[in-house]
């Protein structure tokens, strides 16, 4: 695997998330459920990867 | 405020219900965070015995905090959220007080799992709303510290946890908003103290030149940032 490649895609959705969880919030309530589903789970593979390379140790 | 209307307001004023018993609760949940901290400095090799004097007074400061700020949750909480303003005090206090005397945050299972039931705590506090409050401002803290440690590299790989569980303990972004504002605040000022100490003690040079660095953690300001988001709101 790369990770080096990985770690930017996650820092990328990181970015994302960043943004979405602004955008959604700011949102109108009842769109709350989708837009707190898709930030949560971009969220989620974002950790995965970071989490994943930083266990992994490669790409440095 | 005199000192007989100051214990009517510690009494009657926001858990009305509950009066003492609500500070009773928010006393053993810093207790109970002050053991769990004492806990994971010990797996660190930083047990009473074994740290320096200065430090075993920085830890008795943590102790007083951590139940000052629990009490301080309750006491200026709305009745609807004292509750799980004191448990998040006293979840990130662990947090906040690890990396204030070990530079280091807690295991994992305890950072993470933490923004996990906070998340729980505040969909039991607000229902739904609530849930997702969380969930947005944990997110919003996950973004913004894994892209500002990825570009500008102001804070260790540990920090994203700790702000996650941050965002979870506050559980709305524009709580994180206005927590930001205080912690950056708390933290400018702090600086400046720190400049003018060593100006005093006629070390200049050294700042200027770079060769003495300054060495904050990350969790205290943050945990201060968390006191002021509860005393305004």
């Amino acid at each position: 695997m790369d990770c080096d490649l990985l770690r930017r895609v996650g820092v990328g959705l990181a970015f994302v998330v960043m943004v979405g969880s602004v955008v959604v919030w700011s949102g109108e309530r009842w769109a709350w459920g989708v837009g707190v589903a898709v930030v949560v789970a971009i969220e989620a593979v974002s950790f995965a990867l970071l989490y994943f390379c930083s266990r992994s140790g490669q790409g440095e | 405020m005199g000192t007989r209307e100051m214990i009517e307001s510690l009494v009657q004023s926001p858990p009305h219900s509950l009066g003492w018993t609500a500070y009773a609760f928010a006393c053993l949940m810093a207790f109970g965070a002050n053991a769990l901290c004492e806990r994971f400095l010990i797996e660190l090799g930083l047990s009473w015995g074994a740290i320096s004097r200065q430090a075993r007074w920085l830890r008795v400061v943590r102790w007083v905090g951590v139940v000052l700020g629990c009490v301080v949750a309750v006491w200026l909480a709305e009745p609807a959220v004292w509750l799980g303003r004191v448990i998040g005090v006293a979840m990130f206090s662990v947090s906040a007080g690890c990396d204030l005397e070990s530079h280091h945050v807690p295991p994992d299972w305890f950072t993470v799992g933490g923004t996990v039931a906070m998340v729980g705590v505040w969909g039991v506090v607000g229902g739904w709303e609530g849930a997702a409050g969380a969930l947005l401002a944990q997110a919003l803290c996950y973004g913004v510290m894994t892209f500002g440690i990825a570009v500008f590299a102001f804070a260790a790989g540990g920090d994203v946890k700790l702000m996650m569980q941050y965002g979870a303990v506050v559980g709305s972004v524009s709580g994180v908003g206005l927590a930001f504002v205080v912690e950056w605040v708390v933290r400018v000022v702090w600086l400046a103290g720190w400049v003018l100490r060593e100006v005093a003690e006629g070390r200049v040079d050294d700042v200027l030149r770079g060769a003495r660095e300054v060495r904050a953690p990350h969790g205290p300001f943050a945990w201060l940032g968390v006191m002021g988001w509860i005393a305004i709101f």
